[in-house]
């Protein structure tokens, strides 16, 4: 609802989507809104309709007397007794709006006991804990899901508005309700609580029960994103998870809020997109408050785009917010150079399941520690680079040192440029140099762990030197070099995962000792 | 768009039962204010509200006295009514609107801002010239609804949270020593105290208490697309079919809103 104070009032504001198509002298009589065709039919075409769909009601949806649920009760047993005809199921029974039995069905899940509400919605399996709930925001690249449903299909769900774990694109507002429905497609949510679901498995412990969904919009700035349909629905979504545990007799609570947000940020500065994404994650934060909910843990991936359509300002961007998250929880996962894309720029499922289990890792790790967050000491941080600093003077051999000061939770350790996993190599390279100064080497200083030295045959030139890392074309030769800590997690397909260095255009300053 | 030159039972056109609606409550005695272009009445500039007619002409609410111009049109998606400010006194009463206080219902459909709680919507209160001394209001104060009389008489929490966008409508019910509480058609709330003294004759607050500046936290933020009162009817603890008739046009009424 925005400020319309200040307009002169025209006419009233016509719902999107909604007009009338057949108008008599006295009113409307056929109009239209975004699910169909809007009219008023007779009595005994009621009548007709309620005679055809008498048999084909399907299990749930039959209005029960005056919400008496258990006038209807044995009804529903029956209904769910066939529905579970062929499966290894057992003790099957009623207990007030919910219909329990015990089972082995499909999914990783193994034998456990499961429970579905009278009223309809998915399958559920009895698990211990809150109902977790993990929320994304996002441009139209973050609405992108692989068909097939979840490793563990009555663990992971999303809110029963027949809409799946991929929200309402920003086209509409979601409705309210407290039921819940199983998964047809995974999204980077689904596939983070697919991710934690394993790694409890694999070490016996509990299975916590995960609603997904991820809204976004078409908005072009982080600003728009803000103030956008995508945030409300996202706010919604929260509400709807709060209602499904109540309805459960489960707390609720949210795991994490994803963003992806970058490459879309069409407009504005650096500056612009920080104070854009701020306000977002302030909203949102206010939003989850109000409903109940702890200060989220935003995660986000620090994106490196293709090299020839990224550009230095979306890096710039996420470079300020990385740094600067007034004050919010953002944990960065990864940098997206670590992950392969398809021929349209997609994220291959490989990847997309790598990715779910950085961001998974990631909130895990922020998790553990204090609510308040320090930049330098959380739970989880990508190696960063902070400083690049030239040495005053040359060595003997006429090289020039180049040190780039560090922060990482751990040793840094380089690999060759193509190591990461994506399609593109990443390295070094300095970008605004007039003298033609190329790198001879790259190395860890032996004194300290964070910091590389860069060597170079002679020293850098020009009004704005920088310090290029993972984005862009990359270098040949030896500056193609990429950097991590000493973190690894083996992911679901065998792959060592590592905690790769952030994207960075650093200022090239002068100073420091002669090597 | 199709125009026909002809005129259509009322049952064939879309906002057939708003016709149905209204006749029933001007039937009963009551009232209905709906935010439409022929019920608003505006100053000069084209946005100040100075009146709100009812749907059957007979009545019109009219600022409070600490309203000084602050009671603002607003435009929304389903429609327009008055724009509450928080903190601001945007008040409107229905001055001396019913006798009857022992049983009676009455509704909002109102818009919610995702940054502020709607606080005060409705109030039962007199002019301050008749009997009775405490009065009884309607709040959603982020956190939950509240609906209860000042002398402690009647009171109904629902808390949890009330995030949802769009058009809401609320629905209370007071009898005799009973009060309910509904929103958008849902679980019908109700609770038993003991009958309130409430002042007769009554009038309506929307968006305020009473006449008085009032605590600045009292006052929310909204958009009040209709108001509804039926004196003498109760919608949520139905005694007869004269009731579950007027409840069944009203949520037909919503359906079609």
């Amino acid at each position: 609802m925005t400020d319309k104070r200040e307009e002169t009032p025209v006419v009233p504001a016509v719902r999107a989507g909604h007009g009338v198509l057949v108008r008599a002298r006295n009113g409307d009589v056929i109009a239209y809104d975004s699910t169909g065709l809007v009219m008023r039919l007779a009595d005994k075409v009621i009548d007709d309709i309620a005679l055809r769909l008498r048999d084909r009601l399907p299990v749930g949806a039959r209005p029960s007397a005056s919400g008496d649920a258990s006038a209807a009760g044995a009804d529903d047993l029956e209904s769910l007794e066939a529905m579970l005809d062929g499966f290894d199921v057992w003790n099957i029974r009623a207990e007030g709006e919910w219909l329990r039995f015990s089972g082995r069905l499909p999914g990783r899940q193994g034998a456990r006991d499961f429970r579905r509400n009278r009223a309809g919605g998915a399958i559920l399996a009895e698990a211990p804990g809150a109902l977790t709930g993990i929320l994304g925001l996002g441009g139209p690249r973050a609405a992108l899901a692989s068909p097939g449903g979840a490793g563990y299909p009555f663990h992971i769900l999303a809110p029963a508005d027949d809409i799946g774990a991929v929200g309402h694109a920003g086209i509409e507002r979601a409705a309210r309700i407290d039921l819940l429905a199983a998964l047809r497609e995974m999204t980077h949510e689904a596939l983070m609580a697919e991710a934690c679901l394993d790694w409890q498995m694999d070490k016996h412990g509990s299975l916590p029960l995960f609603v997904t969904r991820v809204e976004t919009d078409s908005s072009t700035s982080a600003a728009a994103l803000a103030d956008g349909v995508a945030l409300e629905n996202l706010l919604l979504a929260a509400a709807n998870l709060k209602q499904a545990a109540a309805r459960l007799g489960k707390p609720a609570r949210i795991f994490a809020v994803t963003l992806d947000f970058a490459l879309e940020a069409l407009e504005g500065t650096a500056t612009d997109y920080r104070d854009g994404m701020i306000r977002a994650m302030d909203k949102i934060s206010t939003g989850l408050a109000r409903l109940g909910f702890e200060r989220p843990i935003f995660v986000a991936r620090l994106e490196a785009g293709r090299p020839s359509l990224i550009s230095d300002r979306i890096i710039d961007a996420q470079w300020e917010l990385a740094w600067n998250a007034g004050g919010h929880r953002l944990v960065i996962s990864a940098p997206s150079y670590m992950f392969s894309l398809d021929a349209h720029d997609r994220p291959t499922p490989a990847a997309r399941r790598h990715m779910a289990e950085m961001s998974a890792a990631a909130v895990s790790a922020a998790a553990q520690r204090a609510l308040e967050p320090d930049p330098l000491l959380d739970g989880w941080r990508c190696p960063v680079f902070h400083l690049a600093e030239l040495d005053q003077r040359p060595a003997k051999d006429g090289s020039v040192t180049l040190r780039v000061i560090g922060r990482a939770l751990g040793d840094l350790d380089l690999t060759p440029g193509n190591a990461p996993g994506g399609d593109q190599a990443v390295g070094f390279t300095i970008d605004g140099d007039t003298s033609g100064a190329s790198i001879l080497s790259v190395s860890i200083d032996a004194k300290d762990s964070q910091t590389l030295l860069i060597k170079l045959d002679r020293r850098p030139e020009g009004g704005d030197l920088r310090l290029r890392y993972g984005y862009g074309a990359a270098p040949d030769g030896v500056a193609r070099v990429a950097v991590r800590d000493d973190w690894q997690l083996g992911a679901q397909d065998g792959r060592i995962l590592h905690r790769w260095a952030l994207p960075c255009r650093l200022p090239i300053h002068a100073g420091g000792a002669a090597s | 768009m199709i125009e026909l030159d002809i005129d259509l039972p009322q049952g064939a056109l879309l906002n057939g039962c708003a016709a149905e609606l209204s006749a029933a409550i001007t039937a009963c005695g009551g009232t209905w204010l709906h935010g439409d272009e022929a019920s608003l009445r505006l100053a000069d500039d084209g946005e100040t509200l100075i009146g709100w007619r009812s749907m059957d002409g007979l009545r019109e609410a009219l600022p409070i006295k600490p309203n000084e111009g602050h009671g603002r049109l607003a435009l929304t998606e389903t429609g327009q009514g008055l724009r509450c400010v928080s903190g601001e006194n945007c008040g409107f009463h229905l001055a001396e609107l019913t006798e009857q206080v022992e049983t009676f219902s009455m509704a909002v459909f109102f818009h919610a801002d995702p940054q502020a709680e709607p606080r005060t919507l409705l109030t039962l209160n007199g002019e301050g010239r008749g009997r009775g001394s405490s009065y009884l209001f309607l709040s959603d104060n982020g956190d939950g609804l509240v609906v209860k009389d000042t002398g402690q008489c009647l009171s109904l929490e629902v808390p949890g949270p009330s995030g949802a966008a769009g058009l809401r409508v609320l629905i209370v019910t007071v009898s005799g020593d009973r009060v309910a509480l509904q929103e958008g058609f849902g679980e019908i709330h109700t609770a038993r105290g003991t009958r309130p003294d409430l002042p007769t004759p009554a009038s309506l607050f929307i968006g305020a208490r009473s006449h008085r500046g009032g605590l600045q936290k009292t006052l929310g933020a909204s958009v009040i697309e209709d108001v509804m009162f039926w004196p003498g009817v109760s919608l949520l603890m139905p005694r007869n079919a004269r009731d579950e008739g007027h409840q069944a046009r009203l949520e037909r009424f919503a359906l079609w809103r």
